[in-house]
């Protein structure tokens, strides 16, 4: 079956770009350029995977991840944060928030697929 | 955000986006009255529970239990462990049910979203003639028995808690919320007050350790990961078994906060000069845990020590001290002297539970420890983590950086094992490799 993935971004560019490549290596893929929207879009459509921007406006992504924790039909939905930045205590933040992985801005398609690859063996082999 | 000319994005209907924002609203809001970690409400969301038991019996108890009371576990070590506690006593707590110590409709809470407060308001059937003193001492008990069945293995400490009930009236006079608040005042006052009676017991053994009774010492093997050589060994002191002392982290908080601190840290380094030697291999290196504060006093790392290193036949190479604390080091410009001057005699530097203070490790770089260690928080599980690796990976490269080598502590299983040694850890310690043996006593 294929792999559905929500993007949110609240660039439209980036969300675009994302949509059409994931697409095009099979993927089922579903957006949102916000929080609000990341929250009903998971709870509608069961994704097996999020990759969620960090830096929004109105919610950020941690905001957001911790909100999809709360609800038992998103809780056990594998996140993954996307962002620019790459301190220690952002990563600190994603394990304690529960994030499974972490993908840096600008990231190559390889290193990507890779990463989405490696959490869903991750996943299923749990 | 509205969509741009050209872009394929599709934007929302007006009513998609009204269900769209209520729903956001409304899981905020349940973030508020659901603790989603230990998956018990918080005492917003069942104060209408509460009033409503009070309201059928007109009287209930209220039971408040504290885990965060002797303080120190979250600071040393770390929130993921603290997690791993605070869940496991809310599981504990949830199955004093199965076995009726708690009614069905016994109202258990949190005090609030990721609190380590616990509340149960607890109604007893009229024919029971259980007191609410006896009701508390008996929830206490067994969940003191049962908690550690509930934690992972190698939280074996007893686990301390203060505890504090109050009875909670329904009174017409009184709005039943405020009635709720207040009862809960009165309970938090009586788990104070316990916590000082149990406070002047702790420091009465703390005297008796200090005597030198009851301590023990012992020694866990560091190994090459890659050789699995034994290539040296920490020292651990901890109070005697069956006390709350036995978890050395406790022995060394509760010390610390009486203020005894460094006489304890003379006793285990006196100790640890006198018995360890002979009982590991010369060549291999020794361990010695030493707070910050410790680095100014002559026995622990000052002349006094040196003497006794020098005394004892034992290579200065062959000594590594073992700085444990949290506390930005940078700022401590005196310390960073007394540093140096350590690494000029020759002996080695460590820098313990890196991990928790991560974000000080860029500022390591002047103080050329060499070996840090990451500690379990970091470790523990690391096979199933990505992320988790991700951060350890990024600790390990600025190790490289200012030329440290890592030590990955409390490895339990060995998918960490291999984990670690993949990544090219190159030294760790932990049960699954060596678990800690004391030193044999001295002979008399």
């Amino acid at each position: 079956m294929k792999k559905k993935i929500l993007v949110v971004d609240d660039e439209d560019d980036i969300l675009h770009f994302l949509e059409l490549v994931l697409q095009e290596k099979g993927f089922d893929v579903l957006t949102a350029s916000g929080g609000h929207e990341a929250l009903t879009r998971a709870q509608i459509e069961k994704p097996d995977l999020v990759l969620l921007d960090i830096m929004m406006p109105q919610m950020d992504g941690w905001e957001v991840l911790k909100l999809l924790r709360v609800d038992e039909e998103t809780s056990r939905i594998p996140v993954a944060m996307l962002s620019a930045r790459i301190e220690a205590k952002d990563r600190v933040q994603g394990l304690q928030e529960g994030a499974i992985d972490y993908i840096c801005k600008p990231f190559s398609l390889q290193e990507l697929f890779e990463k989405i690859d490696s959490i869903f063996q991750q996943v299923e082999g749990q | 955000m509205p969509a741009r000319p050209g872009n394929k994005m599709r934007s929302l209907a007006p009513q998609e986006a009204d269900y769209v924002r209520l729903r956001a609203e409304w899981l905020r809001f349940k973030n508020h009255c659901i603790d989603a970690d230990t998956e018990l409400p918080t005492l917003a969301g069942v104060m209408d529970d509460a009033r409503r038991l009070m309201e059928e019996r007109g009287r209930v108890t209220l039971l408040y239990m504290d885990l965060g009371g002797d303080g120190q576990f979250e600071v040393l070590h770390g929130w993921q462990a603290y997690d791993d506690v605070v869940r496991g006593f809310a599981r504990a707590l949830v199955s004093l049910r199965r076995d009726g110590l708690l009614a069905p409709k016994d109202v258990l809470a949190v005090m609030s979203v990721r609190s380590d407060k616990f509340l149960a308001f607890l109604r007893r059937p009229e024919s029971d003639t259980l007191s609410p003193q006896s009701l508390a001492l008996s929830v206490r008990r067994t969940l003191e028995e049962r908690l550690p069945r509930f934690l992972p293995p190698f939280y074996k400490a007893p686990f301390g808690f203060s505890q504090g009930y109050a009875p909670v009236y329904r009174d017409p006079m009184i709005r039943t919320e405020r009635q709720i608040h207040r009862a809960l005042d009165e309970a938090i006052y009586a788990g104070l007050k316990q916590r000082s009676l149990d406070e002047g017991q702790r420091l009465r053994g703390l005297d008796e350790i200090l005597r030198g009774n009851g301590i023990v010492t012992m020694v866990q093997p560091i190994l090459s990961l890659a050789t699995l050589e034994v290539i040296g060994h920490e020292v651990l002191n901890h109070g005697p078994a069956g006390s709350p002392f036995e978890d050395a982290e406790r022995l060394f908080a509760f010390a610390e906060r009486a203020g005894r601190v460094l006489e304890l840290e003379r006793l285990c380094r006196a100790r640890a000069l006198r018995f360890v030697p002979a009982r590991v291999g010369r060549g291999t290196k020794i361990f010695l845990n030493t707070s910050v504060r410790a680095l100014a006093d002559s026995e622990v790392a000052g002349a006094g020590f040196i003497r006794e290193v020098d005394g004892q036949g034992i290579r200065h190479s062959d000594v590594v001290l073992e700085i444990t604390e949290r506390a930005p080091l940078e700022e401590r410009p005196a310390y960073r002297e007394a540093l140096r001057a350590l690494k000029r005699e020759g002996f080695g530097i460590a820098v313990d539970d890196m991990g928790a203070g991560y974000s000080s490790l860029q500022s390591l770089v002047n103080l050329e420890p060499d070996y840090l260690k990451f500690d379990i928080s970091l470790v523990h599980h690391i096979d199933r983590s990505p992320i988790q690796r991700s951060l350890l990976e990024t600790l390990v490269e600025i190790s490289e950086k200012i030329g440290a080598q890592v030590i990955a502590e409390g490895i339990e299983a060995e998918a960490e094992l291999t984990t670690l040694r993949d990544m090219g850890i190159p030294l760790g310690q932990g049960r699954y490799l060596a678990p800690p043996a004391p030193v044999p006593r001295e002979t008399r």
